[in-house]
């Protein structure tokens, strides 16, 4: 086995007050990204385009609901780059990338690392 | 009658789904590691200026990074005068290869990391010091912080996964 | 596949055991002596062995294959690896004190190393009864080249093994 990195998603979302995950979807239940049990880390790396922190929360889990989460905040002026990495306990099914904060636009990309047969 | 080893010098197992037989692969194949760079810098102190000798803040060092998990930083420099050096990183869209937006983010402090050795002396560094780095794009920059010898530094850097 | 009825006596007389001497070394990270203790974040998926060879270990820095060339690598083309593992033993009667000395360097892409000499990574003494097992980790993976050198007051024939992994972290 070997580690191999894929770019997961990438775009842009406008933050507000409201929790929405990263494709804008604001029901609590709805997944951002599906079929993830070959993945083991994730980066999530981007740009926040205004001074206030965003508030972050990403859960995993599979159909029987969210099984594990972990929160935090994306601080820095406007323009500024961030990392957060993530190393779930367990090879989850599903996620959601929730943010939530003062209104501003954030351009993030998500890379996920897969094992794979060397 | 289950298979048993000898697990942890003292305990006799039972092998199963939580405690697997320890073997070895057979069929794994060597992953290389890729050489990125090799070059030599005339190290003077030039503020932001990269290892390719670029002092324009966008530039990259290097790109298409996103696959490695370290990067190895080899060097043998041949001057002793105090160095100072950056690390920056940021990751790009993968459709256009544009970065996701201008600036950085730096890897290490503010202030700089002192280059390790002294004269005729080798060094190395892993980027980052702890943790994976999977970003797309880094820029490297070294200046001579201190003295007033300017110096050769050959370097290597090496892609790990 | 058909499971043998053993006791656990014949089972643990089956088993190779390697006592094994133990070694702190400058600048090197010490493993406590254990034949298959590894560090629980890491797993190897590929695992070669590099260099077999003897030495006559004397006065002189002789590589662990018996040489006193100091510009001759003892391996090459071990980029590719994460981690080290030294190990082998001395002959004789008398308990010997060895020192050792890892050495590793960088080439660019004709294989010439980027500068003379080389970045020692650890230098320490050995001190090995007769027959027991030593072994070293070398935890600085990823240099193109590596040299091992040996060297000793009290002459003696050391064996030694040099094997080296690649592997994945699970941190």
């Amino acid at each position: 086995m070997r580690t191999q990195s894929l770019t997961v998603y990438v775009g842009v979302v406008q933050v507000d007050a409201s929790a929405k995950d990263v494709l804008n979807q604001t029901e609590p239940l709805a997944p951002t990204f599906v079929n993830m049990e070959a993945y083991r880390a994730f980066y999530w790396t981007g740009v926040k385009r205004g001074d206030a922190p965003i508030a972050y929360t990403v859960r995993g889990g599979n159909g029987n609901g969210w099984q594990w989460s972990a929160s935090g905040q994306i601080t820095g002026t406007a323009g500024s780059w961030f990392r957060v990495v993530l190393k779930p306990p367990a090879p989850y099914s599903r996620y959601r990338l929730e943010v939530s904060g003062a209104p501003q636009l954030l351009h993030s990309k998500l890379t996920g690392l897969q094992e794979v047969e060397a | 009658m289950p298979v048993r080893f000898l697990k942890n010098t003292s305990e006799i197992a039972d092998v199963s789904v939580e405690s697997p037989l320890p073997v070895a692969l057979t069929n794994a194949s060597l992953v290389p590691a890729d050489t990125l760079l090799v070059a030599t810098l005339g190290v003077n102190n030039t503020a932001n200026r990269d290892l390719l000798g670029s002092t324009t803040t966008e530039q990259p060092t290097l790109t298409g990074c996103g696959q490695y998990r370290k990067l190895i930083w080899t060097y043998f420099r041949q001057g002793a005068d105090a160095t100072t050096y950056w690390v920056y990183a940021r990751t790009t869209d993968p459709l256009s290869g544009e970065p996701l937006s201008t600036g950085w983010q730096l890897l290490t402090a503010s202030a700089g990391e002192t280059l390790p050795g002294g004269a005729n002396e080798w060094g190395r560094i892993d980027i980052p010091a702890t943790g994976d780095a999977y970003y797309d794009q880094y820029r490297i920059v070294v200046q001579r912080t201190g003295g007033s010898a300017n110096y050769d530094m050959t370097f290597k850097i090496v892609g790990v996964r | 596949m058909s499971a043998e009825r053993i006791t656990r006596r014949e089972m643990l007389k089956r088993l190779v055991i390697a006592p094994i001497g133990v070694a702190a070394l400058a600048a090197l990270e010490m493993q406590h002596a254990h034949a298959a203790t590894m560090q629980l974040y890491y797993e190897p998926y590929f695992v070669a062995v590099l260099c077999e060879g003897r030495t006559r270990c004397d006065t002189l820095w002789r590589s662990m294959v018996g040489d006193t060339l100091p510009l001759v690598p003892t391996v090459q083309h071990t980029t590719p690896y994460d981690r080290l593992w030294w190990m082998g033993y001395a002959l004789g009667s008398a308990p010997v004190d060895m020192n050792v000395r890892i050495l590793a360097r960088a080439v660019d892409r004709n294989g010439v190393p980027l500068g003379p000499g080389w970045r020692t990574l650890g230098q320490a003494t050995l001190q090995t009864p007769p027959l027991r097992w030593f072994r070293v980790e070398i935890p600085e993976g990823h240099w193109d080249e590596y040299r091992i050198e040996v060297r000793s007051a009290t002459p003696r024939l050391v064996y030694s093994r040099l094997i080296a992994s690649q592997g994945y972290w699970k941190e």
